[in-house]
């Protein structure tokens, strides 16, 4: 494990949604930290809270307790906009549905970070995005709509899109769930090639196929992590025996 | 609180699902729908009353008024002198039947008992040429027009009631009036109107050879045209008249008739009592007509926006059924199922909003024609058979139409998807927003004009009631008095007068034959300037007692007052009004100088020019006064004016007995303050204020919630953008200037357009309207403002709503 600062540490977060009626734990006393890096997959059945905790790490739902600090600042108390802006700074996402926006194209989709971000000449913006999309293989597809791109095109401008900004870590939930198995198969290719260069990356899967390109693996059950530990200690059965 | 390990994630997208007919209902478009459709039936009500409700004449539109006027003096009223009546009558093959008309009133006495009365004089032909059969008895006989003929009366339907009982034994009685006997020949029914409101007799008037070359334009003359005639071939008839007229006319009558643009033409009767009971402001309902269409247009624009947005999970809803296996006919069922339910709902509003409306207009316009006396409407303004016909029809019209151009839409984007998959789906959300936007700002500019109209009524309202008077309505009353016929207007005050002042409380009195706003009574001539001779002007020239101007408060700005030898000898003197005076004699010394060609009157003062009416009049040129005893005046009828120290119900009948005792045979027909005249008068303006400004809420209320729904309806859909934008940074802030945007944009567009609009309405409305011309700039900026502040809350809201549900949900695959 690198020693080093880590980019996510969480103690102890729960998570529980409230209705009139029920009171449905979704995550409960979970304690993870992620170092630079890392490249880290999340596995367990559906309903065991993965997406949930994707949501809390990468900002977008808030805990009901416990700690939660990127790169060493505490952010449960931040408010909706300091939490955008350390969204925007830290994290880069990667959806299963890769959300795209339809009505802009290939270009302006990457460049929303940057946007979001502030203060960047359009120039260095347009720049750093043909930069990325050229790395992503898709220069060539700059003034087309998501609409007119195939599932796996569509995945490398949202991995495009996620890494532009130069965020602390990538969060991918389920990035093959919506590709076919050769598409899928080089969305973990892309990854995995990330990863080799230094980036951070915690994904959500149910596949353990695609779990086993990650580093380490940690399982979900009922909200709880039940198991944390490098792939290589972890058998392949037992990932098929959960899904 | 039951507890359980298994994760659910409650969905915060309230997205219409397939279900129930009453739950694909969108309530919004109900409402807009039938709020619109129910003001324009109630605006229908009021246009049908007032112009395609026919007369209770038979075949009415055959009716017209003669008018002989004097265009260039500003003589435009609709009357005719004795000798234009007869020429008229008797020589214009186009005309089957002609009647004249005068308005009279005094005591009469019935079975010793006297009632004040009014009523019309007129010839026995009236009543041949309006053609409504009697209630009871007949017609004033020919016999009866004819000098030494016998004094004929025929009774209107309410006085009978109320009189007689509506005894049919009233046949052949008699009464006393104006130093005559009468006797009853005949009732008109309920519905039978002339050009007088509420009559309670007509009597028969006997033309005398002599008074046939009578040239005085104060006669109401009524024709039936001949059938297969036309007007405007009655018209070109006239006018050869007129010429023919004119061909015989001695020389210098030739040439003042000529310079004074004397005309003879013809009004249809419908049109001219609709010009009368508007008080002269017919733009009323056309302004009506306009905002009701403007309503129309934003509820139409609100729900077609609303519904292309709702047509696309419509869209996705039918699908989804196909699938569950329902055929074409199911499908076909549903929507039809849907569309006339919601017809019916719409319809149903519309017709409870119309009759409540009407209702509401109906009241507004009875308390605008409240006065002194009580004016019946001879338009019969209901939420009738027609009015319903055209909700009912209106709401299956336009839900049908907003339902098929949404679905339709739909139907082009599923057709084409396909080739838009290749070729750009992007342009489809493109051109579907562009047309949201469109919408949206139709909607804006609709509401913006119809607020700006509301506005520059009121703004003219309150240009009518804030402008000077120039003179002082408190604590004075005014009092209509009719005389016996022996005596005439100065010997009737040198008897009145006097015991007037005993009366506790009285300060002043005087005589006048005008009033301020009292427009029962008029007095006018046409008069040449002295400056150019050419020049003739149509004047209120009014006889007045001693004290008139300090009754009044009128302020004496030059000269002095009539003298006392002016006074009681009736020496002839004029004093100008302001008005009058700088139009005659501009950069010259007034008191000194002289009117009158023939007989040259000095003029001896200057006076305030006092505002007659509510409104400035368009004709008349001013105002000039002139001594009560001035030989050519007579007449049994004028204004009492008291100064009083307060006004009481007691004071009101110490004055009546005291005039009572002092003139035996006097009547009294009201006795009202000035500030309620005042009040009275403005009530026509207030009520068109009301109704435009109710339409105005109404439309502001419209583009409210359309807007409101509109963006809740966007928000909604474009929740996985948000979620997508805040996910990759995009603060709250940044998102609500995102949806922001689109209202700023259609509100720029909006307001720009609706602003040019109603300028180029402020434009055309600024010689019907007081008080109204360009830009105006706090009026309009208030305007704006309001448009501005409460469409971007109408937006704000639903976005704020859905921001606060949450938007990570909706980032999972199927959200979409």
């Amino acid at each position: 494990m690198n020693e080093a600062a880590p980019v996510i540490d969480v103690r102890g977060l729960t998570k529980v949604y409230r209705t009139e009626e029920v009171e449905t734990h979704a995550l409960t006393g979970i304690e993870l930290s992620i170092q630079p890096g890392e490249y880290i997959a999340a596995m367990g059945p559906s309903g065991c809270g993965k997406t949930t905790l994707l949501s809390i790490l990468g900002l977008l739902e808030t805990p009901s307790g416990g700690e939660y600090q990127i790169s060493g600042t505490p952010v449960e108390t931040l408010n909706a906009g300091e939490r955008a802006r350390m969204r925007n700074r830290h994290i880069g996402f990667v959806f299963q549905a890769f959300n795209l926006i339809g009505d802009l194209t290939v270009e302006e989709n990457v460049e929303l970070p940057l946007i979001y971000r502030g203060g960047i000449p359009r120039n260095n913006r347009r720049e750093r995005v043909r930069a990325v999309l050229d790395e992503m293989g898709m220069s060539h597809r700059l003034r087309h709509y998501p609409g007119q791109l195939s599932g796996g095109q569509q995945q490398r401008v949202a991995i495009a899109r996620a890494l532009v900004g130069e965020p602390s870590i990538l969060l991918a939930d389920e990035p093959t769930g919506n590709l076919d198995s050769k598409s899928g198969e080089a969305v973990m290719e892309l990854l995995a090639g990330l990863h080799e260069r230094g980036a951070t990356i915690f994904m959500v899967t149910h596949d353990p196929h695609y779990a086993h390109f990650a580093k380490r693996l940690i399982r979900l059950i009922d909200g709880q992590i039940v198991d944390d530990a490098e792939t290589s200690e972890t058998t392949f059965e037992a990932g098929l025996a959960t899904h | 609180m039951q507890k359980t390990s298994s994760v659910h994630i409650p969905d915060p997208s309230p997205v219409d699902r397939p279900g129930g007919l009453f739950r694909r209902l969108s309530p919004a478009t109900i409402l807009m729908l039938a709020l619109a459709l129910g003001s324009a039936g109630a605006a229908f009500s009021v246009l049908d009353g007032f112009l395609w409700r026919p007369l209770p004449y038979p075949h009415p539109r055959r009716l017209a008024m003669i008018r002989e006027r004097l265009l260039k003096t500003g003589l435009l009223g609709s009357d005719v002198s004795y000798q234009a009546y007869h020429g008229i009558a008797a020589n214009l093959p186009a005309i089957r039947a002609a009647g004249l008309l005068d308005m009279t009133g005094g005591l009469a006495t019935f079975h010793g008992i006297k009632h004040f009365v009014f009523g019309g004089v007129t010839t026995p032909s009236l009543f041949r040429a309006l053609g409504a059969p009697p209630e009871l008895g007949h017609w004033l006989s020919r016999a009866s027009g004819r000098p030494g003929g016998p004094n004929e009366a025929v009774l209107g339907y309410g006085f009978w009631k109320s009189v007689f009982g509506g005894s049919t034994h009233v046949i052949g009685q008699t009464f006393g009036f104006e130093s005559a006997r009468w006797r009853i020949v005949g009732v008109m029914p309920k519905a039978f109107y002339t050009i007088y409101p509420g009559a309670d007799f007509w009597l028969s008037r006997k033309l005398a050879p002599t008074q046939l070359r009578d040239t005085n334009i104060n006669h109401s003359m009524i024709v039936r045209l001949a059938k297969g005639e036309t007007l405007r071939k009655l018209d070109s008839a006239l006018a050869l008249y007129r010429n023919r007229l004119v061909a015989r006319m001695s020389p210098p009558a030739r040439q003042h008739a000529i310079e004074d643009g004397l005309t003879v033409n013809a009004i249809g009767l419908h049109r001219h009592l609709v010009k009368l009971y508007l008080g002269g402001h017919p733009e009323f309902l056309l302004i009506l007509a306009l905002i009701a269409l403007v309503l129309l247009v934003i509820a139409t624009a609100n729900s077609l926006n609303l519904e292309l947005v709702r047509a696309r999970h419509h869209a996705s809803d039918l699908a989804i059924r196909r699938a569950m296996g329902a055929s074409t006919s199911d499908l076909f069922r549903l929507l039809l199922g849907e569309s006339l339910l919601t017809v019916l709902l719409v319809a149903t509003g519309a017709l409870t909003a119309g009759t409540l409306l009407t209702g509401l207009f109906q009241a507004l316009i009875r308390s605008a024609l409240s006065g002194p006396v009580t004016v019946h409407l001879p338009f019969q303004i209901r939420f009738g058979e027609t009015a319903a016909l055209f909700t009912a029809t209106g709401s299956l019209l336009l839900v049908c139409g907003i339902f098929a151009a949404a679905r339709a839409y739909t139907g082009r984007e599923s057709l084409l998807a396909p080739l838009l998959h290749e070729a750009g789906a992007h342009g489809t959300a493109k051109s579907a927003r562009l047309l949201r936007r469109g919408f949206g700002s139709l909607q804006i500019i609709m509401a913006t004009l119809l607020l700006m109209i509301g506005l520059l009524l009121t703004q003219s309202l309150l240009g009518i009631l804030g402008r000077p008077l120039h003179f002082h309505p408190e604590n004075r009353l005014e009092a209509m008095v009719l005389w016996p016929r022996k005596l005439n207007a100065t010997r009737f005050w040198k008897e009145a007068a006097p015991a007037l002042k005993t009366v506790p409380g009285v300060q002043s009195a005087a005589l006048g034959m005008m009033v301020p706003f009292n427009t029962l009574m008029s007095s006018h001539s046409v008069i040449r300037a002295p400056s150019a001779p050419h020049e003739s002007l149509y004047v209120h020239a009014i006889p007045v007692s001693g004290g008139y101007f300090q009754t009044l408060g009128i302020r004496l700005l030059t000269g002095r007052g009539f003298s006392i030898a002016e006074k009681r000898q009736g020496a002839p003197a004029f004093i100008l009004g302001a008005r009058l005076a700088s139009r005659f004699f501009h950069h010259t010394r007034i008191v000194g100088q002289t009117l009158g060609q023939k007989h040259p009157v000095p003029i001896v003062g200057v006076v305030s020019s006092v505002a007659w009416q509510a409104t400035p009049e368009k004709n008349i040129a001013g105002t000039l006064y002139f001594p009560l005893g001035t030989n050519h005046f007579h007449t049994t009828a004028s204004n009492v004016i008291l100064h009083v120290r307060a006004m009481t119900s007691h004071l009101e009948q110490r004055i009546r007995s005291t005039l009572e005792r002092a003139v035996p045979g006097v009547a009294i027909t009201h006795l009202v303050s000035l500030t309620t005249l005042v009040h009275e008068s403005d009530r026509l303006f207030e009520s068109l204020a009301e109704i435009t400004g109710a339409f105005a809420l109404v439309a502001l209320f419209l583009t409210l919630s359309g807007i409101y729904a509109l963006t809740a309806q966007n928000s909604l859909n474009r929740r996985q953008e948000y979620a997508i934008r805040s996910a990759l940074g995009a603060t709250p802030a940044s998102l609500s200037h995102l949806v922001l945007t689109e209202t700023v944009w259609m509100l720029g567009v909006g307001l720009a357009a609706g602003f040019a609009l109603s300028l180029l309405l402020t434009h055309l409305l600024a010689g019907a309207l007081y008080g109204v011309g360009g830009i105006n700039g706090p009026a309009d900026l208030a305007g704006v403002l309001i448009i501005l502040s409460t469409t971007l809350i109408a937006s704000w809201i639903p976005v704020r709503h859905a921001f606060r549900a949450g938007l990570a949900g909706e980032l999972r695959p199927g959200a979409a």
